[in-house]
């Protein structure tokens, strides 16, 4: 029942086909049934869940839904307040104690209707690619990708149908794609942040971990829009994100990105992206294949701004509990600290640089949208700290960064969906990045790929099934 | 290792009041020279795009790339 879409559990909430108290407790049972394997939640509100769902019911019978998502459960990163829950961050130093406010993301997605089941595993202080102790559903002794892992694993598993994630240089994207889900990154800009903690404040986005582009944009349709609490959010007007799902991508002229950084890939990973373009091109779209020297500088700009801005932020936390930060984290954020402020700077400017070769890129090629692979790798193992390419040797959190980050950098939208698996059966995504707060397009374009090929429909060997 | 000594990392350390065994000076140092590398390359890029850094506002999307096609 819940491994369906938002828009198929609405559509039989809406028709009394079911209740929001049935659906919601198959989520809570589903959770029952395997978090003990794969981990993907760590902290469950039943009670909070069912009074929600009881209050949605009644919305429903009444027929008054309050938003688009009334009735359907969902999930939330261990990092976003929820009034009366604590929020972890995947850091022991984080106390227990309840949060007294709703993020206002969350309060978005109360007033919509959502139910909120619980709170998902993160990487440490959303600095990670691995999430320990989640799991992946396609294999559970790989990582779901991070820092969004247990949102990742939890929509894979068929337990909700979207889940919250955070994105500073992948973390929405990389569990996406190595889950085989969709994931969005929005424009930096389009969803306030306020109430959810920070990594990086000029590269931090949040989106939805979905199971399906349409249940991104229905998702992205309540988070959107400015908040006074947010200065990043402007006052950019809020599309229709759904208008453009069904119009096919005819004639829209797409970038596709090829070189370093994202190559070198795997095999088997070049096979799927290359099919995947072939495909889009079957579907009527002008492909013009592009390289963007400046993108080789993606990594030293992202880890400038990152280390430093997180070193600022979480301050206090390394002078008084260095002990509870994992080594690696520690190291980054020490460094952040101690690096020059000239640094800093450089990789702002050089930040600047990246953005400005973008946006020559799409505006000299008129593109509407960029195609990359969303990762040159599938699934690592847990305990994998590197992956080959020949005779190329890269540590795995690098391997996943350098293709995703480029678009915190710019701060573009980017969307994942499934283009097909490994020879081990691991999922493999397809990376579309937009114009500034063109997701609607993205949208689009990821939804007549996933429309149009069957990547989307295959399960994981752990499925609720329900 | 690069610019920096165990020394001076630890002069730095203790300056941002990040004392005691969870803070190696030694192993900082070396993992700088990395950053010093990423420096470099960045210095390279900058030095490529010389002037154009300073004509972009990082919190800003031009009209022109939003709406430009």
């Amino acid at each position: 029942m819940t491994s369906s879409t938002i828009s198929s559990i609405s559509r039989r909430l809406r028709t009394g086909a079911t209740t929001s108290m049935e659906v919601t407790q198959a989520a809570l049972d589903a959770i029952g049934q395997v978090n003990e394997r794969l981990c993907a939640f760590v902290l469950v509100d039943e009670e909070g869940a069912m009074q929600a769902a009881e209050q949605s019911d009644r919305a429903l019978e009444a027929g008054r839904p309050t938003g688009p998502l009334t009735g359907v459960p969902i999930a939330i990163k261990d990092i976003i307040d929820m009034e009366g829950l604590p929020t972890g961050c995947g850091s022991p130093a984080y106390p227990d104690t309840p949060r007294d406010r709703d993020a206002v993301i969350v309060t978005r997605l109360r007033k919509a209707g959502a139910v909120m089941v619980g709170k998902t595993t993160t990487h440490e202080l959303a600095c990670g690619v691995y999430s320990p102790p989640a799991c992946n559903p396609w294999d559970t002794a790989r990582l779901p990708g991070g820092s969004s892992g247990g949102s990742g694993a939890a929509v894979a598993a068929g337990i909700v149908p979207m889940a919250l994630g955070s994105d500073t240089g992948g973390s929405i994207r990389i569990p996406a794609s190595v889950c085989g889900i969709a994931g969005l990154k929005p424009t930096f800009g389009r969803v306030p942040r306020t109430g959810v903690e920070t990594l990086a404040w000029s590269l931090d986005h949040l989106g939805p971990l979905a199971a399906s582009v349409r249940d991104c944009a229905i998702s992205l349709q309540v988070m959107a829009g400015p908040h006074p609490s947010d200065p990043s959010t402007g006052s950019y007007p809020v599309p229709d994100f759904s208008e453009k799902l069904d119009r096919g991508i005819e004639s829209l002229r797409l970038g596709v990105l090829a070189g370093p950084p994202f190559s070198p890939m795997q095999e088997d990973v070049e096979a799927a992206f290359q099919n995947g373009v072939s495909h889009l091109k079957s579907l009527g779209a002008r492909v013009t294949p592009l390289e963007i020297e400046e993108l080789n500088y993606t990594m030293p700009a992202e880890f400038a701004l990152v280390a430093t801005e997180g070193a600022a932020y979480h301050r206090r936390l390394l002078k008084e509990w260095p002990n509870l930060i994992d080594p690696g984290i520690r190291e980054l954020l020490t460094i952040g600290t101690i690096l020059p402020t000239g640094h800093y700077l450089k990789g702002k400017a050089a930040r600047q640089i990246i953005r400005n070769a973008l946006r020559m890129a799409f505006n000299t090629h008129r593109l509407d949208a960029l195609i990359t692979p969303t990762l040159p790798a599938t699934a690592a193992r847990s305990d994998q700290d590197n992956f080959e390419y020949g005779a190329t040797v890269e540590d795995v959190t690098s391997s996943y960064v350098r293709t995703t980050a480029p678009f915190n950098l710019s701060g573009q939208p980017a969307l994942t969906v499934p283009c097909g698996f490994d020879r081990r059966g691991l999922p493999i995504g397809l990376q579309i990045a937009g114009r500034p707060f063109d997701e609607a397009t993205v949208l689009q374009i990821g939804s007549c790929f996933e429309e149009t090929t069957d990547w989307s429909e295959a399960k994981p060997p752990i499925h609720t099934g329900l | 290792m690069g610019e920096h000594t165990t020394e001076s990392v630890e002069a730095l350390l203790r300056s941002q009041g990040l004392t005691g065994p969870e803070f190696d000076p030694a192993r900082i140092a070396e993992a700088l020279s990395g950053w010093e590398e990423a420096g470099r390359e960045l210095d390279r890029l900058l030095t490529e795009h010389e002037g154009e850094a300073r004509s972009l506002n990082p919190t800003v999307f031009s009209a022109e790339w939003e709406t430009g096609r």
